[in-house]
């Protein structure tokens, strides 16, 4: 019974922030609401008996990314801030959009021929996560490791203005 | 490689500079504080201070010197003291009143240099507060005098003529 | 019935840890007050109770009777939520400090990362505070608060990677059963000292206390809160403060191990001599300017974190 009713509170918080974090207009509120989503998230998580994922989610989605994106928000000229007046034809657009992109994946889900098959639940280790990570995953984790980087050079490279450097 | 060199000696620079600051308020952590815990204790202030007037206790008869001559009045830029003098009985010139406004008085020592009879001087009292500015405006040197040798525990003489011979205080 | 006495267990809980946070913000007031006084050749509060020590009982008192300030043109949810956002995180933090090697709430395999994550809700309402108050100042000090708590949570967590690559484990208590004989701060030095400046610049303690920094922006990101609303802040800092001293003692300094004295009093003793030494530094040094903190953050103790890391892989290998 409480079970329940806190996996209902997580679940219900975590949608209905993400709606509310695409409706709201204030776009520092909607961002706001983004990170209670997030922490939404980490509560199913726990609730799911992943404490790590949970902890990892809170530290890197929340802690990290929601202060990153509220950031941006602070930092940016007020004119971006500003509200888009309504139109029908963009509201359309965007549906359409956003519709025609569920229905390629609910297709391409639909068709899907990956196995699926029930796992007995065993507390994984952190340390058995680090040893599947940098063998039987080393490759992806690596590639990942390399988006990163490159990522992080771009940055500091359009920071400093251009390939052609700084001044 | 010159450059890493001098990147280390500066971080290490930096952190000895700290130390040192750190080991500066060490070191005053340990020493006696200077503040005074004002109500409870006080501090005797030094010699030159230049309190309200005062006049001179004289240690054996408890009482004052003053030969009502009317200089610390004259010499008075303020205008402070109000005096009457009259002769008593052996024949010696005394104060009958001698009044003294503190809140007109600018402490400017001419009554004390001016004095002939040394009877005049700045006391140490540098908490002087009262409820009204009335309780300032004219202290009575005679009876002030008789107080602070009651507190003292002499036997005040005040308004007899001081002994001839006596001898001032030692200043 | 079963679930009556959980309940009753978690109110237990709830009452110790609070009770605890409070007691020791009062204390940490008072004794700031008095480190500072010492250091200033002063005496501090010494009029009510032996030394002053009640002094802070009788100021929390006074806050808490104060009139709550609303300011109008405020963005109400921020504002209101931000005082609450700053004290949830550290009572969730203090139930897995192992303060004994029994004496703790919750016992997680996670534990150093748990405690990480929810020091980043502090910065969350830094921020919610700052904006919602609506003033040019709180803005100013959120901003500051940001940017400084993400230059320094970087070189925060490299430098425990060392710690965590000795004793493998992210287990609060496995890290202190792992110093036993040696204290990591003998094998960390430079991971000690990286972490404590960082832990200096993540509390907002002078010389990094930019986001409140009273000679420049008022009180920063809670100037425009008053009584309770405000009392929750310095609650909050006060504990955030204990917390990371909390977390140095358990990571460099061998937690509650040591001889004849009891554990806790072993573990406080050395909790209270780093907040004390955070003390020490704050009547010390001046505040840092913001091109300073970044500079020192990014290009001074990141790459020393980074290679403190490497060098311990190398000799860990070997």
């Amino acid at each position: 019974m409480i079970k329940e009713l806190i996996f209902l509170l997580f679940a219900g918080g975590a949608v209905g922030f993400a709606l509310l974090a695409v409706s709201l207009k204030n776009l520092f509120h909607a961002a706001l609401c983004l990170a209670a989503t997030l922490f939404s998230v980490a509560g199913i998580f726990i609730f799911l008996g992943s404490e790590f994922l949970a902890v990892i989610q809170l530290l890197v989605y929340f802690g990290a990314i929601g202060i990153l994106i509220i950031f941006t928000i602070m930092i940016s000229p007020p004119a971006l801030l500003k509200n888009e007046t309504k139109s029908v034809s963009k509201f359309f657009f965007a549906l359409a959009a956003a519709g025609s992109l569920f229905f390629i994946l609910f297709a391409l889900l639909a068709q899907s021929t990956l196995e699926t098959e029930t796992v007995e639940l065993g507390l994984v280790s952190i340390s058995q996560l680090g040893t599947l990570l940098l063998t039987d995953f080393v490759f992806p984790f690596e590639v990942i490791a390399l988006v990163l980087l490159l990522a992080i050079v771009g940055a500091i490279i359009h920071a400093w203005g251009g390939a052609e450097g700084h001044e | 490689m010159k450059n890493l060199f001098n990147y280390f000696k500066e971080i290490l620079v930096g952190l000895w500079s700290l130390i040192t600051g750190m080991e500066v308020t060490l070191r005053y952590m340990f020493k006696k504080p200077v503040t005074v815990q004002y109500p409870k204790e006080k501090l005797t202030m030094t010699k030159n201070f230049r309190g309200p007037i005062q006049f001179v206790l004289f240690d054996k008869t408890g009482s004052h010197d003053c030969i009502g001559c009317f200089l610390c009045a004259k010499a008075c830029p303020t205008d402070c003291y109000t005096i009457e003098a009259a002769k008593t009985e052996g024949g010696q010139k005394r104060p009958t009143r001698f009044e003294y406004n503190v809140l007109q008085c600018s402490l400017c020592n001419l009554c004390v240099q001016v004095c002939p009879t040394k009877t005049l001087e700045h006391s140490r009292d540098y908490e002087a507060a009262a409820y009204s500015p009335d309780e300032y405006r004219a202290i009575n040197f005679i009876e002030h005098v008789g107080k602070r040798a009651t507190a003292q525990g002499m036997t005040s003489k005040l308004g007899k003529p001081v002994v001839e011979q006596e001898e001032k205080p030692a200043s | 019935m079963d679930m009556l006495l959980v309940m009753l267990k978690i109110g237990m809980y709830a009452a110790i840890v609070i009770g605890f946070i409070t007691v020791n913000a009062l204390f940490l007031v008072w004794m700031e007050r008095k480190v500072s006084a010492k250091i200033q050749l002063r005496h501090g509060p010494m009029e009510v109770g032996w030394h002053g020590t009640f002094q802070t009982f009788a100021d929390a008192i006074k806050l808490f009777g104060k009139e709550l300030i609303t300011p109008v043109n405020i963005d109400k949810v921020p504002y209101l939520l931000a005082p609450m956002l700053a004290m949830f995180p550290t009572i969730l933090i203090f139930l897995v400090i192992p303060i004994g090697e029994n004496l703790h709430i919750l016992d997680l395999n996670v534990g150093v990362l748990y405690i990480f994550a929810f020091s980043a809700l502090g910065v969350l309402s830094i921020f919610m505070a700052g904006y919602g108050s609506n003033n040019k100042y709180s803005m100013l000090g959120a901003v500051r608060g940001v940017a400084q708590s993400l230059a320094y949570e970087i070189p925060l967590l490299l430098s425990i990677l060392g710690v965590i690559m000795i004793c493998g484990t992210l287990n609060l208590k496995g890290i202190v059963m792992a110093q036993d004989n040696v204290w990591f701060v003998l094998y960390q030095p430079l991971a000690f000292v990286i972490f404590f400046i960082s832990t200096l610049a993540e509390t907002n303690r002078a010389p990094f206390d930019l986001p409140e920094a009273e000679s420049e922006i008022i009180a920063g990101f809670h100037t425009e809160y008053s009584g309770i609303r405000f009392a929750m802040f310095f609650l909050s800092e006060y504990t955030h403060m204990f917390i990371v001293s909390a977390l140095a003692t358990i990571l460099f300094l061998g937690g509650w191990n040591g001889p004849f004295l009891p554990e806790p009093v072993w573990f406080l003793l050395k909790v209270y001599f780093l907040i004390f030494m955070m003390m020490w530094i704050r009547f010390t040094f001046p505040r840092i300017r913001i091109d300073q903190l970044m500079t020192l953050g990014w290009k001074i103790l990141i790459p020393l974190a980074l290679v403190n890391l490497l060098v311990t892989g190398i000799v860990l290998k070997l």
